[in-house]
């Protein structure tokens, strides 16, 4: 009890060296609170600008340049499908066919000889239409595209010139459609396919005549033995803090990396990752992250040398106190303790005042300014006890004698 | 003395101790920071100076125009495509208030001239052409095949060797020579029917034609491309104006072939004369030479890209191209046929500027061509702007072909050529990178190019910058973070070093002020009382900063060794670190991977390693020379009577 009172004495006796270490001790737990509030901050944003950036992977040429206009195998978009790191997968096929019996008279060949050009995709996301409205007839819905169904939406002009409606079966010679190194392209008869109307479609921007299922085209070349070949794939990444180790599994899958001299045009073994935005970002919290981390250790040696040398300087005239008390018989350790907690209590007086600051000014949470200022005392405490160390380093006699 | 002075020093081992490795430790620091702040500034230096921006410019057409043509030989139609480029886009016209550049945008020309002393590198690379005039063996009203016989040669010259270029039937004519002609095959816009017994002159070329085999076919019509300073065809005069057909059609560069009217139709003024002047032109092909002016080297794609290098002699400085120093280079394999040296001299006088850097022009035989004529619009020859004396000082290696240099191109200042080329452009195209270029600051594309879009947002859609700096930004980014921790190190390192000096002094000099003033009671001198104090601590400090050099190698090779592991990592596994990220597999992470490949060697700083041990020493010496001056002020029994403070 005596040595709490005399704590508190220390404190009131000489309350200019109380304010001193109390203004010091706000100093530093300030200096702490910036420390660590920036470092947290960093991780924060890190880890939202991965909640909120989407990472787009797809399948490219070999320069990486065209992600369309490609002849990707089934077993090459399985391979691609398998990994996973990915996810939302949209892929499409390009497919022609010869609805009128003009366009039927006319070899397969060159650009014009076809009247109906597909977009067939595996979702409606997959189709570069940003305009377009559907009208499915009723118990119909856009998920039949994720499926293998003979169905079709037709855009609504074509359905007009040609009196097509929803419900109709219609039946036409359909072509897949291959790429060429030398920028040709041919066109391979898949047969003389049925579809049934399920819908129309209204689109003013690269309007496609007929909309289906990118399974059912692959369904049908595969039981007619054609060559089919996906014109698209693509996905994104399912957790974008993990797109390292999804990089690191691109070699099993097997795809390449993109190369600007590659003259690979449509064989479609090279991935792309269209992550540029998010590592820019990114490395600039990771930079400032790795700074902080790597500095803290000799940050939180200087915070506990400075309050060592803050406490050394303003308990140093303590000492002639001290001795006296010693020679009255008092055990230095019951001295050292009020002394101790005198410094303790002048930094958690420092702390709170410093709380406001850290939640408000700084927008550090809660949870996190007591961590700091637990984190600080702690610091505190480890430099009062050096401190003390030092100053209690005297021998009474020689100090009592001693001339000022 | 000596011995007294270090057993003094050691009354009081652990201080000493403490201070020894103090002393080592900051010296360490030092040593290691200077390195590596000498080096990382050098490095930075060297990319500074080795590495250059350089931006390309492109305008692309607005349109490209489709003319249909009758082709039965080709299945019918066929479609002459050509580019509409709208308004030309001049160099000027990319400036923007706050630009700033290196080397200015410039849109370079290539300047000809006849140099009959001179000896072309490649020969007869394209000769396949002939003017001639005919008769037909039989009709051919549709303008189908027809076998001709030879009644007249202006020009015929064929390079049996080269063929690659020419079909092995190619040969040179001779009068009475007959060979098949397919009209049909021309693209013209009109077939003059042939008659059997007429006479008529064409250029023409052989070609296969699907439906006859090879057959000679008209080529292009005499012409002038002149243009204006703001790329406007100005040619509509002398050539072309009997280019209506007697139908009323109007004839295309494509109508080469003309009936010949009259005995005096190759006289001057008869429009057989056009066919003897575009002869002529084809005849001193072997005599044309094209010559760039250009500002700076670095702004050519050969040099910037390091695609050529300096066979010989020096490259133009920069105050030759900025004062049109009368110097010029040439090409390695130009000098070596012509036997040309460093410090010869060449006479060039330009006729006419061709702004095109076509990369299928850049071959000898197409100087001048069927496009770059060097006619004016009043079918006159082009009479030179600007003749000069240039000496030769410097050869470079040629090897770049496919770069967009033409072959056997000159290289002078454009600063060298005072007159305007305005009157004389025989031919004009829309920049093109080879051809039109800028160079910017290190590091100021992003900059620029806001700037430049911001200011110009109507020439975005059909003119292209493309930037290229060499890697220079991926480059920087480490070098900039290496010599901010380098500096960091030497700056904490000086800090430390100044501290632990000001310890190591207090201690040992200003605290052993009574020391001295006893031995001075005692009778010494003050040279012996400075041995006396200094001679251990000097042999202290000595130890402590030869062992604090040695052990900052020693960092440094760590910190080297930690570097190359670093710069060998390219996956973030290899990185260890979840905050470094794997480019591979990002088409935009290809530069960064080739950055991380470019090591910049530099000489490695030695005399840092004697220069800070000796410096500490010299600031121990000369601060305790001082100190001890200072106290020998004081009397020694002042100081002897006096207590310490507690």
């Amino acid at each position: 009890m005596f040595t709490l009172k005399e704590t508190f004495w220390q404190l009131s006796r000489n309350r200019a060296r109380t304010v001193i270490l109390l203004l010091a001790t706000a100093l530093l737990a300030g200096c702490m609170a910036f420390y660590l509030g920036s470092l947290r901050a960093n991780q924060e944003a890190f880890e939202r600008l991965a909640e909120v950036t989407e990472i787009e992977v797809d399948i490219t040429s070999g320069n990486g340049a065209m992600a369309a206009g490609l002849n990707i195998t089934p077993q090459s978009k399985e391979k691609f499908m398998s990994s996973p790191y990915l996810e939302n997968f949209l892929y499409g096929a390009r497919a022609v066919g010869t609805y009128s019996p003009e366009a039927r008279r006319r070899e397969p060949e060159g650009e014009d000889f076809y009247d109906v050009d597909f977009g067939s995709v595996n979702s409606l996301e997959a189709i570069y239409s940003p305009d377009y409205e559907l009208d499915f007839a009723e118990g119909y819905d856009e998920s039949f595209f994720a499926g293998d169904d003979p169905w079709a939406v037709v855009l609504d002009t074509f359905a007009e010139e040609n009196g097509i409606k929803s419900g109709d079966q219609l039946t036409f010679p359909v072509y897949t459609h291959i790429y060429h190194d030398d920028e040709s392209i041919s066109y391979g008869l898949i047969g003389s396919l049925t579809l049934t109307v399920v819908g129309l479609y209204h689109s003013e921007v690269y309007p496609q005549t007929m909309l289906v299922p990118v399974e059912w085209l692959h369904k049908e070349c595969e039981e007619r033995g054609v060559d089919f070949y996906y014109n698209n794939v693509g996905a994104t990444l399912k957790d974008t803090l993990e797109i390292n180790q999804f990089k690191q599994s691109i070699p099993d899958i097997p795809f390449l990396g993109p190369d600007p001299r590659s003259e690979d045009m449509h064989s479609g073994a090279t991935i792309c990752v269209y992550d540029e935005e998010y590592i820019n970002k990114a490395e600039v919290f990771g930079q400032n992250i790795m700074m902080f981390k790597r500095f803290q250790i000799p940050f939180f040696v200087l915070a506990v040398g400075l309050i060592v040398l803050a406490v050394f300087l303003i308990m140093r005239s303590s000492r002639r106190d001290i001795a006296i008390a010693c020679s009255m018989g008092r055990p230095k350790v019951l001295c050292a303790l009020s002394c101790f907690l005198a410094a303790l209590f002048a930094e958690l007086v420092g702390c709170v005042l410093v709380f406001p600051a850290m939640v408000f000014l700084a927008g550090v949470s809660l949870g996190g300014s007591l961590g700091i200022c637990g984190i600080f005392l702690l610091c505190a405490c480890l430099g009062n006890i050096a401190a003390l160390a030092l100053i209690l380093h005297f021998d009474t006699f020689t100090l009592l004698t001693a001339a000022e | 003395m000596f011995g007294f002075s270090i057993k003094q020093l050691l009354r009081q081992p652990g201080k000493a101790l403490l201070l020894f490795l103090l002393m080592a430790a900051s010296t360490m620091l030092v040593v290691a920071g200077t390195i590596l702040t000498i080096e990382n500034n050098a490095r930075i230096q060297i990319v500074e100076d080795t590495y250059s921006t350089v931006a390309y410019v492109t305008q692309y057409p607005v349109d490209y125009e489709e003319i249909p043509v009758s082709d039965p030989c080709h299945g019918g139609e066929n479609v002459l495509s050509g580019a509409v480029y709208g308004d030309t886009i001049l160099p000027e016209d990319l400036d923007f208030p706050g630009a700033k550049y290196v080397v200015e945008p410039e849109y370079r020309p290539y300047y000809i001239s006849y140099n009959p002393e001179l000896q072309h590198t490649r020969e007869h690379q394209y000769f396949k052409r002939h003017i001639v005039e005919f008769t037909p063996l039989e009709d051919s009203g549709d303008g189908q095949v027809v076998d001709v016989r030879i009644t007249k040669v202006l020009f015929s010259q064929v390079n049996p060797d080269l063929y690659e270029t020419t079909n092995y039937e190619d040969h040179n004519m001779e009068v009475g020579d007959v060979v098949p002609f397919c009209e049909v095959c021309g693209y013209g816009n009109y077939m003059f029917p042939l008659e059997s017994g007429e006479r008529y002159v064409t250029t023409m070329i052989m070609n296969e034609c699907p439906e006859h085999g090879l057959e000679y076919y008209p080529y292009l019509a005499p012409t002038s491309q002149q243009h204006d300073a703001r790329g406007n065809d100005v040619s509509d005069g002398f050539f072309f104006e009997d280019w209506t057909a007697p139908d009323g059609a109007r004839l295309r560069k494509q109508d080469a072939l003309r009936p010949v009217t009259g005995e005096d139709f190759y006289s001057q003024g008869q429009p057989g004369y056009k066919y003897v002047m575009w002869a002529q032109l084809y005849e001193n092909e072997d005599d044309a030479f094209a010559t760039m002016p250009v500002n700076s080297l670095k702004v050519l794609t050969p040099w910037h890209d390091k695609l050529t290098e300096l066979t010989d002699g020096r490259e133009i400085t920069k105050e030759e191209f900025q004062n049109g120093a009368a110097v010029c280079m040439i090409p390695s394999s130009l000098a070596k046929v012509n036997g040309l040296r460093v410090g010869d001299v060449i006479d060039l006088s330009f006729l006419c500027a061709l702004y095109r850097n076509d990369a299928a022009f850049n071959r000898k035989g197409w100087i001048p061509n069927d496009l770059n004529t060097l006619y004016n619009a009043q079918g006159e020859p082009f009479q030179p702007f600007w003749e000069q004396t240039y000496e030769i000082v410097g050869i470079y290696s040629d090897g770049m072909f496919d770069a967009g240099l033409w072959a056997d191109a000159l290289l002078v200042p454009a600063e060298s050529v005072e007159a305007s080329d305005e009157n004389n452009i025989a031919y004009f195209e829309p920049m093109t990178p080879g051809a039109a270029s800028f160079q910017l600051p290190n590091g100021s594309i992003d900059e620029f190019d806001q700037g430049f879009r911001q200011a110009h947002p109507e020439l975005l859609e059909h003119l292209t910058i493309t930037y290229d700096d060499q890697g220079y930004t991926e480059i920087m980014k480490p070098l900039r973070v290496s010599r901010g921790m380098s500096q960091l190190l030497l700056g904490g390192g000086v800090l430390a070093a100044l501290a632990i000096l000001a310890l190591l002094l207090y201690f040992f000099v200003v605290k052993e002020k009574k020391r001295t003033a006893v031995e001075r009671s005692l009778g010494m001198s003050k040279r012996q009382c400075r041995v006396s104090l200094l001679a251990g601590l000097m042999i202290l400090t000595i130890i402590a900063a030869g062992v604090g050099s040695v052990c900052g190698g020693l960092i440094l090779d760590k910190i080297e060794e930690f570097t190359t592991l670093q710069g060998n990592a390219q996956t973030a596994d290899e990185l260890d670190s979840q905050y470094a990220f794997d480019v591979h597999y990002s088409l935009w992470g290809v530069e960064r991977l080739a950055a991380k490949d470019t090591v910049i060697e530099v000489d490695f700083p030695t005399a840092v390693y004697g220069a800070v041990p000796v410096g500490m020493c010299l600031l121990v010496w000369g601060l305790s020379l001082a100190l001890l001056a200072r106290s020998f002020r004081i009397d020694p029994i002042y100081l002897l009577s006096s207590k310490e403070k507690s």
